[in-house]
């Protein structure tokens, strides 16, 4: 990945606020941003364009967060890294978003900056 | 009758007492007694006694003075040469030259002469100067003295001198007779036919021996009566008076042994009632009633006893009737005036619990009062919408009913002939025991309103006591088996009500009754009415507060102080067999350990610090293994009134298990929101945050920027509108809750509802599925409504469903709405059936659907929207949706 081939990163959350100021975030920093708006949508999305890294909410209409990311890991098998962003504190649900495929689990809110420092670490692997 | 009495109380009544039979006595009213006592005593001799030794009797005959002169002479000088101590005629002899035939025999003689009163008319007796002239001494004989007819006593002065046998006792020399009484009572101890008898002849032919005149006074005179009025004394009766002659003879011989019968003098008669009387009201006092009859008749026994030892051993005479007269006014008084002190106190105490269980109860007159009854039939009607009503009361002894209470109506819109409770409607009422829907007016038809009219017998332990009779509208009766229920439920308060007002009534007629009280002899105020009311009231205050032990949500059981069970109310009852709780068999300190996690140790520990402490201890428990504690336990000491009772004042423990999964569910409820408003609020303040972040840097564009402050402005501005409503929704009161709804986390809801069933399901090879997200948005319900929803739809699948079938239950979570879909494998209706049961217009309705079609009249409260369909032989599906809290 570089300037000429960015990263592309596919954005699952369903809050339209947040998908937009994410999108900003990321193109400023050099990354292409794909957006769905719950999981149904990301799994089309995932199947059309191969993301490098997938930044996905919890709680969505339709296909949540968690039946998403088990149907990316058991039905594609896919390794791609996932990053879940979620406001939902349960004990013990990092664990087990991890168990499920998840990559890296933070909690909203996280800043910009350290955001960005989350998502270089993963799209470099 | 309140008795009052001093503090000498006791000082009182034994002088009082002794006092009073003293003066008794002392104005002779006890004689008569005390005479018959003395006779019978004096009868019971202890054995054959010795005949008399001092005093021999000489019987002349009927007619002594057609003895000759010669014949008096020849006898009195045989007795003297016999060596007889004096020779005493009880008569005047008369005197001859033969008689008396020498001076020295004359000296020897002592000769009875009539009072000087009666002398100067007494021919033909020589005069007492007569025989003074020959030189014989001479004394007057008297006549002793009857008490009612009995001669007990003798004078022994005469005139100013002394009688005749006084004078022959002087005779006697060192054993005369000195004593001053003027009286004496003659001692009649020896018993009948003690003075030895011999006859006139005897003496003249020279048959005595001289043992048996030696020394003795000899007394000649007429013994046998022969016909002749005679005397009666304490030993001859009716049967066989004595003779004067032989009186005497008695009487010699008392005053020649001294031993004439003595009486106490009346101040030492007086003393001694004292002291009995002292000693007696002491021992009274102290002795039950029936110990202090059996010491009564002791003592009288002891009194005749000793009077009689008494007379017959020392020749005295004790107050005996005084005695027993005494002893038993004392028993009767202190008798009399325990049971009055008995009953007083026993009024005190019944008036003090009459009093006291009255002011804990309804007052008795409250159920005749008519604003109780306007208040009940007030009640009634709004509860069931009638169209008027009447409750009626059978008039005892009587076949009809009367009104107690009517609204809308009255007892003038029955027809006079159709009062007659032992015939139709009334007696149809009664056979069905329940409300009869009536086809025949019976409250006189109104021409503006359409009702329809039932009667309802009052049943109270069995008994009719009333009836119930209303119109109601024809729609109110749309689900008549729901409104028949109602109306049974409160014919049965009715009826009790009905029936404590008719007990109250029967009461207040027999308290009116005096007249027949006092023919029955119940008249005044009987302790044993007193009694029956007192326990009465205290029954009913039992029976009510029974009532309300049973009647309690809360689970109760009472221990003693020693841990064991007292009693136990039917909540806890269903607890003990929901929960396998042993109660029965438990001791407080297992109990304590079961439901919390002490040990034996530590429970014992809180249990001694609540008795010395005297506080209650709360804390919540779990009853089921789930952990979820939905109980409140509270462990209090139980004790009177007093509020400063002491430790170990206290009666015993009582454990108090209140049901708070309501509360809990609260709590629970709020928690969730808050979960998820908070992660909510995270999204929200994730943007501001971003926004922020973007604004601060300078590598947005210009577009960029402007469209970033924007999103934040807005993200602002609906987190504050969200606060607002986030402390809204937690300072939610319960009533508007469940009332008007609540954001509602629905997936542990209907999580809860499916593992409830899952019992009944697995019963018949039954599987319920879920597929659900993992995160579900609010919506907004009321909590109760939406989980009879749930469960009542789950309900009609799982009955509907064929054996080993599943039930699917599918929620999805779209934009702005959660849908919930439910479906199972069965039998299945017509669905147009279907569609008329739902909308509630379908006939034969069951329960189910018609719990169904309120359900789902709820969810339109709520914006939400419910479809069902069925199909036969296939199932039902169930469709319904809430909108999600924005």
């Amino acid at each position: 990945m570089n300037a000429k081939n960015p990263a592309k990163i596919l954005l699952v959350d369903d809050d339209p606020a947040l998908q937009e100021l994410i999108s900003i975030s990321l193109e400023l920093n050099g990354q292409q941003v794909l957006v769905a708006s719950n999981g149904s949508e990301a799994m089309s999305l995932v199947d059309a364009q191969a993301p490098d890294l997938i930044i996905l909410d919890l709680v969505m209409p339709v296909m949540d967060g968690v039946c998403f990311i088990r149907w990316l890991r058991q039905e594609r098998a896919s390794a791609v890294p996932v990053l879940i962003m979620t406001g939902v504190a349960r004990p013990g649900m990092v664990e087990e978003l991890k168990s499920s495929g998840a990559t890296e689990v933070v909690r909203k809110p996280i800043d910009v900056t350290t955001f960005l420092d989350k998502v270089n670490q993963l799209l470099q692997g | 009758m309140a008795v009052r009495v001093s503090r000498y109380g006791a000082i009182f009544l034994t002088i009082s007492v002794s006092l009073g039979v003293w003066l008794l006595a002392w104005l002779g009213l006890l004689r008569p007694a005390d005479g018959w006592l003395y006779d019978h005593l004096t009868r019971l001799r202890p054995g054959i006694s010795a005949a008399a030794e001092r005093v021999l009797l000489v019987d002349t005959g009927p007619a002594p003075w057609r003895i000759e002169p010669v014949q008096w002479n020849t006898a009195a000088r045989t007795l003297q040469e016999l060596g007889a101590g004096a020779v005493v005629f009880t008569f005047s002899p008369p005197l001859s030259d033969a008689f008396p035939d020498s001076n020295e025999l004359a000296a020897g003689l002592l000769v009875a002469v009539p009072p000087r009163a009666v002398a100067q008319s007494a021919p033909p007796w020589p005069l007492e100067a007569d025989f003074q002239q020959r030189g014989i001494d001479t004394a007057p004989l008297a006549v002793p003295r009857a008490e009612a007819g009995i001669h007990r006593s003798a004078d022994l002065q005469l005139e100013g001198r002394n009688v005749l046998v006084v004078a022959a006792s002087q005779r006697l020399g060192a054993g005369s007779y000195s004593g001053s009484n003027t009286s004496v009572r003659v001692n009649f101890s020896g018993g009948r036919d003690w003075i030895p008898v011999v006859s006139l002849q005897r003496v003249l032919s020279g048959g005595l021996i001289p043992e048996l005149v030696r020394g003795r006074v000899v007394l000649l005179g007429s013994v046998e009566l022969s016909g002749a009025a005679g005397l009666y004394t304490p030993v001859h009766g009716d049967a066989d008076p004595v003779s004067l002659t032989e009186y005497q003879g008695y009487l010699l011989e008392t005053l020649l042994n001294h031993n004439d019968v003595r009486s106490p003098s009346l101040p030492v008669t007086l003393l001694f009632l004292l002291l009995v009387a002292a000693v007696s009201v002491v021992a009274y006092q102290r002795l039950s009633f029936v110990m202090s009859l059996r010491m009564t008749l002791v003592l009288v026994g002891l009194y005749a006893l000793t009077g009689w030892l008494f007379l017959q051993f020392a020749a005295l005479w004790i107050p005996l009737a005084e005695l027993v007269l005494m002893q038993l006014l004392l028993f009767a008084t202190l008798s009399r005036h325990r049971q009055l002190s008995s009953e007083d106190a026993l009024q005190e105490v019944l008036a003090d619990t009459r009093s006291w269980v009255r002011g804990h109860m309804l007052p008795e007159d409250f159920y005749e009062s008519s604003q109780h009854w306007a208040q009940i039939i007030t009640l009634v009607d709004q509860s069931l919408e009638l169209e008027r009503l009447i409750f009626l009361e059978r008039v005892p002894a009587e076949h009809r009913v009367r009104e107690v209470k009517a609204l809308r109506c009255d007892i003038d819109d029955i027809d006079e002939r159709r009062r007659d409770y032992e015939r139709a409607p009334y007696s149809t009422a009664m056979e069905q025991g329940g409300p009869l829907q009536l086809h025949n007016a019976y409250l006189k038809t109104q021409t503006d309103t359409e009702e329809i009219q039932y009667l309802v017998p009052l049943i109270f332990a069995g008994d009719v006591v009333g009836f119930w009779a209303f119109g109601v509208a024809p729609q109110r009766l749309e689900q008549r088996g729901q409104f028949e229920t109602v109306v049974r439920r409160f014919a049965n308060q009715i009826a009790e009500l009905l029936y404590h007002r008719q007990q109250w009534l029967r009461d207040q007629a027999a308290e009116r009754g005096a007249l027949a009280r006092y023919l029955r002899l119940e008249g005044g105020a009987s302790l044993n009415r007193l009694v029956t009311d007192a326990i009465k009231s205290a029954e009913r205050r039992r029976e009510l507060f029974d009532a309300v032990l049973r009647g309690l949500d809360t689970a109760l059981v009472v221990y003693d102080l020693f841990g064991r069970v007292l009693t136990v109310n039917s909540a806890m009852e269903v607890l003990v067999q929901k929960h396998d709780l042993p109660v029965y068999d438990m001791t407080a300190l297992d109990l304590l350990t079961r439901l919390t996690d002490m040990t034996r140790t530590q429970a014992r520990q809180v249990l001694n610090h609540l008795v010395l402490q005297m506080q209650p201890m709360r804390m919540p428990v779990a009853l089921t293994g789930d952990g979820k504690q939905n109980h409140l336990l509270v462990v209090k000491p139980l004790s009177g009134e007093d509020a400063g009772a002491a430790a170990f004042d206290i009666s015993g423990l009582m454990f108090e298990l209140a049901d708070v999964s309501a509360v809990s569910a609260l709590c629970s409820l709020k928690e969730s929101v808050v979960e998820q408003y908070v992660w909510q609020m995270r999204n929200d303040v994730e943007s501001i945050q971003m926004g922020t972040d973007l604004l601060l840097s300078d590598r947005p564009s210009a577009q960029q920027r402007a469209r970033v402050s924007e999103i934040v402005g807005a993200k602002l501005k609906n987190l504050t509108r969200f606060l607002d409503r986030v402390q809204k929704d937690v300072r939610a009161p319960a009533q508007s809750i469940s009332r008007d709804g609540y954001p509602l986390e629905t997936l542990s809801r209907v999580q809860n509802i499916i593992a409830e069933l899952e019992t009944a399901a697995a019963a018949r090879a039954l599987r319920i599925v879920l597929e659900a997200p993992n995160f579900i948005n609010l919506v907004i319900a009321q909590p109760a409504e939406f989980d009879k929803l749930v469960r009542n739809v789950l309900e009609t699948l799982l009955n509907d469903a064929a054996a080993d079938t599943e039930i699917r239950v599918r929620i999805r979570l779209e934009p702005d709405v959660v849908t919930f879909e439910l479906s199972n494998a069965g039998f299945g209706l017509p669905d147009a059936d279907l569609q008329r049961f739902l909308s509630g217009t379908g006939h034969a309705i069951s329960e189910e659907f018609r719990l169904l079609h309120e359900c789902s009249a709820a969810l339109q409260v709520w914006g939400g929207e419910f479809k069902a369909s069925s199909e036969v032989g296939r199932g039902f599906r169930f469709e319904f949706s809430i909108p999600a809290v924005a």
